[in-house]
């Protein structure tokens, strides 16, 4: 398990899903991991998602292709926003550009309130 | 001491144990009492199995070290070395195959049992018990032997086959290696020289630099997502893609005007699919040198260090979107002066991402700092003595990525 996953309802009923890395490193050894648990959180009813990257020092390129998989996975209408990345994790989103496809926030409350906003 | 007569009957019936197989297993047989010891031998023979009799610990290992023996039955009580000693002795061993052991102890004496259980003695029984308990304890340690020959013969299946594909790595690797150019020469009049280090058998890193007519020098690397055998592949396969000519298609139009955007967009055409796995970053460029300009389009790939006279090294480029990841992805022609005297230093993310023994990041201020200092040493070896930095910092740890560094040397 390399997400640790939980909902959060909001107002409009549609249901997000805030899922957390539980690990510092998001690398080739554990990006199928990673994957399996994405796959598992799409199809379960969420409209929304949150991930938060607040635990990780390190990214490398399959742990970005794991999470690009969510991106590709979910619905049309469905954001998915990623919050808590420092570091080198957030240049490799700056320089990826990766900050256009996800919505990045400061931390979770940020990213759910943006959501809230939105409906 | 329980004594029993050699001769004893001992009477159970062999359908008892029908179903078990104690053919052709060897088991030794170490008690100083002899009677006890034939009393047992004939019990065991019975059923088969061939029987080897020691009297004490000592002549015991002895026999261990010629014969295949699987199942000892020992008296933990005996002069000279005891049955316990006997294990430790026996585990010490390091032999090829698992031996059971089966301690004989005239009582059931807790503090016995715990110690002999540590030093890995398997089970026990209570000497003068009923035969029909041995024969049963027996057929375990049967049981437990036999799964223990599977697993060792799966064991070397699967050794034999990881060899097998392991031989297979180092030929492809051989090969892949062979593909990239290790470039220590003069394009136009630009020096470009390269350094490549695999992290692994086989390597997602592809590289490549043409000369062209009127002054163009262009180059590309990429870098492929994962790493191993399917990084490889693809990488070898854009490789195989990004020849001079495909190359000079797309990036110098008949005007002399350079877009290397058109090259990228390209292979992002090539490549996009619904799977996020399989991309890569790439940074491709022109250095023209009859109007002095570099120009380049990065996808993903880390910010090229460019060092122009009298300025310390700048990251240039904004970045982009790696190649193969999502079809709508824009790219763009970047620019930059690139006059005589000029480097330019093009890493992979293994440089900046090289980590120390206390998990600190080589990082992207070390390296610009790096370059200004070999400038300011007029080194000719760069990319060799950042090699060399970069392994110095990683303390010996191995590659977690694949290393590429290229530079283009205008300085002459």
């Amino acid at each position: 398990m390399a997400l640790v996953i939980r909902d959060a309802d909001s107002p409009n009923g549609s249901k997000v899903c805030i899922a957390s890395t539980d690990t510092p490193r998001l690398t080739a050894a554990n990006a199928p991991e990673l994957k399996a648990d994405v796959t598992a959180m799409v199809g379960q009813g969420y409209k929304h998602y949150v991930v938060d990257l607040s635990s990780l020092s390190f990214l490398d390129s399959s742990g970005l292709g794991a999470l690009v998989g969510l991106l590709q996975s979910v619905e049309a209408g469905s954001h998915v926003c990623v919050c808590g990345i420092n570091g080198v994790v957030k240049q490799l989103f700056e320089i990826t550009h990766m900050t256009k496809v996800f919505k990045i926030h400061n931390n979770v409350d940020d990213a759910v309130n943006w959501l809230q906003e939105l409906a | 001491m329980l004594t029993l007569k050699a001769d004893e009957n001992v009477h159970f019936s062999s359908d008892e144990f029908a179903g078990d197989n104690l053919d052709s297993l060897k088991i030794l047989i170490v008690e100083d009492d002899r009677i006890y010891q034939r009393w047992m031998a004939k019990i065991v023979e019975n059923f088969g199995s061939e029987v080897f009799l020691s009297s004490n610990g000592t002549e015991a290992i002895e026999i261990l070290k010629k014969e295949p023996i699987s199942i000892v039955i020992s008296d933990l009580c005996m002069p000279d070395t005891d049955g316990i000693e006997l294990t430790r002795h026996v585990r010490n061993l390091k032999l090829d195959r698992y031996v059971h052991i089966i301690m004989v102890t005239s009582r059931e004496d807790e503090e016995d049992r715990r110690q002999a259980l540590s030093n890995g003695v398997d089970d026990f029984i209570t000497k003068g018990t009923n035969p029909s308990i041995l024969l049963a304890r027996l057929r375990t340690a049967c049981r437990m032997v036999r799964h223990e020959e599977e697993l060792a013969q799966r064991h070397e299946e699967l050794k034999a086959a990881v060899d097998h594909i392991q031989r297979d790595l180092a030929a492809a690797s051989t090969a892949q290696k062979s593909l990239l150019p290790k470039l220590d020469e003069r394009f136009a009049d630009v020096i470009v020289r390269s350094q490549f280090q695999a992290s692994s058998f086989v390597s997602g890193d592809m590289f490549g630099c043409f000369a062209f007519e009127d002054g163009f020098v262009g180059f590309y690397i990429v870098d492929v997502a994962g790493h191993g055998v399917r990084s490889s592949l693809n990488s070898v396969a854009i490789g195989h893609l990004i020849t001079k000519e495909y190359f000079r298609r797309n990036v110098i139009g008949g005007d002399g005007n350079c877009t290397p955007a058109d090259l990228v967009k390209e292979l992002n055409a090539r490549f996009a699919q619904q799977d996020g796995d399989d991309y890569f970053t790439m940074i491709c460029g022109v250095i023209d040198t009859s109007r002095d300009l570099l120009h380049f389009c990065q996808a993903g790939h880390p910010s090229p260090l460019l060092a122009v006279p009298g300025s310390p090294p700048i990251a240039v480029g904004q970045g982009g979107m790696p190649v193969g990841m999502f079809d709508f992805a824009q790219y763009q022609n970047g620019m930059a002066v690139f006059p005589p005297g000029s480097v330019l230093l093009v890493c992979s993310d293994a440089a900046t991402e090289a980590e120390n023994p206390e998990g600190a990041f080589f990082g992207d201020v070390r390296l610009s700092a790096f370059m200004s200092r070999a400038l300011s040493e007029n080194s000719k070896t760069m990319t060799e003595d950042l090699v060399e930095e970069l392994n110095a910092w990683r303390q010996g740890a191995p590659l977690e990525d694949d290393l590429t560094l290229i530079e283009f040397d205008r300085r002459h």
